[in-house]
């Protein structure tokens, strides 16, 4: 318990709004629209000193063959409407929500993140994302308007958009992707100045973007593994700026209880429940293209093959996938199942769930967070956990106090902005 | 008459209208939040509270958005309901509808909505977009409203059925691609947002008579009519839009609302109380707003005064505070028939 270190960390949390990993049958488990669940959510975070609590976008529901994944946890607030209320009854946490460049139009989303960048007095980020799962664009009257090679040249002139919007002087853009003239529609920055940026992605291209832009560098967790720290870390350099002008934040799941034991039991259980036959089928049918009700999902995967232009569809963008060829891809699986006799619901239990990053002790979770800062895996963490938003709570009353005590999370809040609270000012 | 809230003695509900805060940051003005904080304690106890667009700066900035502030209020005002001002024009309906929607689940069913698309050459120059003319842009304004509604029916009520036995979150079934394709506007749905605690926000547009361009779309869409005090003063105009409102098939399930000025440099006590009192002697209003406009002082005039409708502790919807019915799903109802 003297453990103590140079290297502090950030803590958020994420609410997941749409996938299988929600364990919504759990009777602890909160309501998805219901305010008071996310004001609870972002209260607790607060007296426990987090930097900000990080809500995803999703613009369409998951469907294959046009259909709705019934199986799957979806619906949700739109961030936009919910973190106002959050910074109405919070003073000091800060509040991400992620906007995708391709689809949302730069003024309005200016003027609304502005404004709650004003109401919240400077606790606002936001997360760049350029893609979306395919049923997305349909919803929009622009349609598939953005080929993918030109997403990351939009999503560049829209924060330049945004940020001259967000400061005082009229903008007037001619760009490639982006056109507009328009007088910032709050007059002026709020007390932090521009809204914090956080970017994610793993490719090159992703990292080149977060170096050159990004405050957060969002992205996977890989245990034992700085080469994603050490990348993105070093072309800052290229950009005029320092290592610790980008901060590192994986997701990643987590899961306490009081001894490890009882931790992996619980993990255990809650992996069973999540690969359901529905669950199973569904996340096997958005690579295979076409329904798998016919198949036994303790039998072996279907012997026929996917529709290709589906698996390519979904391999192109599938994240932390190394292999996006798809015959690749599933010749792969069908190698796993056969070398480890596993059926399409071991295949999935063991490769497709959410891995659960940190499942142990309070003791031993919180020591495996600071050994992964400390020897530069990452910055923090942006936390989920299965059951929301109750599963925060020994978070927030277990882990969080160990790591305060050995000195590698704050104790109080030092400034009331989100840049204050990151350190990138 | 069948208009909302006409026949019997119910009182007529006395709501407020203003503008958001504008860009007048001078030093004697407080910080939004400062002024968001102020506005919700003088707000408090209130039960319909239009949120206008604030006056636009000098060099056209829009100043804060009324959504975002009908959000930051609502959970510092339960039981007040919250109709901000939504700029639609060049705009996506897929983002009004999960927006609109969510703000009336975190408001327990206290929001409504009142769609604007403004003209110009500024507007579509802010959006990136070609400038369409003002006739155009009323069709436009038309395709985003009924798009908006019907990306609320797209999920059932009942839609999330969260079975443990079976694995499923969703009846899928009773999950809905609208597949809206409209001249100006294309979404497919269902949306982000399940379906709003009302069913549909109350859409609430502004006329001024019956003349007005907009007020086909307005009794075509429209749940709630919002009056200019002019309107409400002159007998014959009012005849003809009471005319128009009742000759129309949805005009039992349209409400209106009347506008009572209160912006005056210094408004009095028993100005208000008189203004406040004739409008309200119109048998065929479900509210009268008393607008303070821009006038942001004039708020504790009107607080004051008490001719404002408490909040009350079981707190209705605002469909039941203006005696709106509740709309059944479009899919719903499709089944129904078949």
């Amino acid at each position: 318990m003297t453990r103590s270190s140079s290297r502090t960390m950030h803590l958020a949390t994420t609410y997941a709004g749409i996938g299988h990993d929600v364990a919504w049958w759990d009777e602890a488990a909160g309501s998805q629209m219901g305010f008071q669940d996310h004001a609870y959510l972002a209260r607790r975070a607060e007296e426990a000193k987090l930097d900000f609590v990080f809500y995803a976008e999703t613009l369409s529901l998951y469907e294959t063959n046009d259909e709705v994944v019934g199986a799957f946890f979806g619906g949700r607030p739109d961030s936009l409407a919910l973190l106002p209320g959050i910074a109405a009854v919070t003073e000091q946490i800060g509040m991400i929500a992620t906007y995708n460049t391709t689809f949302h139009n730069p003024y309005q989303m200016a003027r609304m993140v502005g404004s709650l960048d004003h109401l919240s007095d400077g606790r606002v980020g936001w997360n760049i994302v350029t893609s979306a799962i395919p049923s997305t664009h349909p919803n929009f009257t622009a349609g598939d308007w953005l080929p993918r090679e030109h997403r990351f040249g939009r999503a560049l002139e829209f924060r330049d958009a945004v940020e001259g919007l967000w400061g005082t002087e009229l903008v007037d853009l001619a760009g490639q992707h982006v056109r507009l003239a328009a007088a910032p529609p709050l007059g002026g920055p709020s007390r932090q100045g521009l809204p914090v940026v956080m970017q994610a992605g793993v490719s090159g291209e992703s990292k080149d973007f977060a170096a050159r832009t990004a405050d957060i560098a969002f992205t996977y967790y890989t245990p034992g593994s700085s080469t994603f720290f050490d990348d993105v870390k070093s072309r800052l350099a290229t950009y005029g700026r320092e290592p610790d002008d980008l901060k590192v934040l994986p997701t990643v799941m987590v899961l306490v209880a009081p001894t490890d034991a009882e931790a992996l039991e619980i993990a255990h259980a809650y992996h069973d429940r999540v690969a359901n036959p529905g669950v199973v089928r569904a996340l096997l049918e958005r690579v295979w293209g076409y329904s798998l009700a016919d198949y036994d999902v303790d039998g072996p995967l279907p012997d026929q093959d996917p529709d290709w232009d589906v698996a390519r569809a979904w391999t192109s963008q599938a994240p932390a996938l190394a292999e996006r060829d798809p015959h690749k891809v599933v010749a792969g699986w069908r190698a796993i199942c056969a070398a480890e006799n596993l059926s399409m619901r071991g295949l999935v239990r063991k490769y497709f769930m959410s891995k659960i990053d940190f499942v142990g002790s309070y003791e031993s979770v919180a020591t495996r967070m600071q050994d992964a800062v400390e020897s530069s895996i990452c910055d923090g963490f942006v936390m989920n956990v299965p059951v929301q938003p109750s599963g925060f709570d020994p978070i927030f009353e277990e882990v969080v106090p160990i790591l305060q005590e050995r000195g590698v999370f704050r104790s109080e809040y030092e400034g009331s902005t989100l840049r204050g609270h990151l350190g990138v000012a | 008459m069948t208009l909302g809230r006409s026949t019997d003695d119910a009182p007529t509900v006395v709501g407020l209208a203003l503008m958001s805060p504008g860009i007048d940051r001078s030093a004697d003005r407080p910080d939004f939040r400062t002024a968001a904080l102020h506005l919700a304690d003088v707000l408090t106890g209130s039960s319909l509270v239009l949120l206008d667009e604030p006056a636009a700066g000098p060099r056209g900035e829009l100043g804060i958005d009324p959504l975002t502030v009908a959000a930051f209020l609502a959970p510092l005002l339960p039981g007040t309901s919250l109709v901000p001002t939504v700029e639609c024009a060049y705009w996506e309906p897929f983002f009004a509808a999960n927006l609109v929607a969510t703000l009336d689940h975190s408001s327990s069913g206290h929001a409504g909505w009142s769609p604007l698309v403004r003209a110009g050459a500024d507007a579509a120059a802010r959006m990136g977009a070609t400038q369409l003319d003002a006739s155009t842009l009323l069709d436009f304004e038309a395709e985003f409203v009924d798009a908006v509604r019907q990306l609320w029916d797209s999920w059932e009520d009942d839609a999330v059925i969260k079975d443990g036995e079976t694995g499923l979150f969703f009846d899928v079934p009773r999950l809905h691609h609208i597949d809206f394709v409209g001249t100006h506007l294309r979404t497919r749905g269902p949306g982000m947002t399940p379906r709003p605690p009302q069913g549909a926000v109350p859409t609430v547009m502004a006329v001024v008579g019956a003349g007005d361009p907009r007020l086909a779309t307005a009794l075509d869409l429209a749940d709630v009519l919002r009056l200019p005090a002019s309107l409400v003063d002159d007998a014959v105009e009012l005849a003809a839009l009471l005319l128009a409102v009742d000759s129309h098939p949805r005009a039992d399930r349209i409400a209106l609302v009347a506008t009572v000025v209160a912006d005056d440099l210094e408004l009095t006590d028993e100005v208000l109380r008189r203004r406040v009192a004739d409008a309200s002697a119109h048998a065929e209003l479900a509210a009268v707003v008393v607008d303070v406009g821009a006038r942001a002082e004039n708020l504790a005039t009107v607080v004051a005064s008490g001719v404002l409708t408490a909040a009350t502790a079981d707190a209705p919807t605002l469909r039941t505070l203006l005696g709106l019915p509740r709309p059944i799903n479009r899919f719903t109802r499709m089944e129904v028939a078949s």
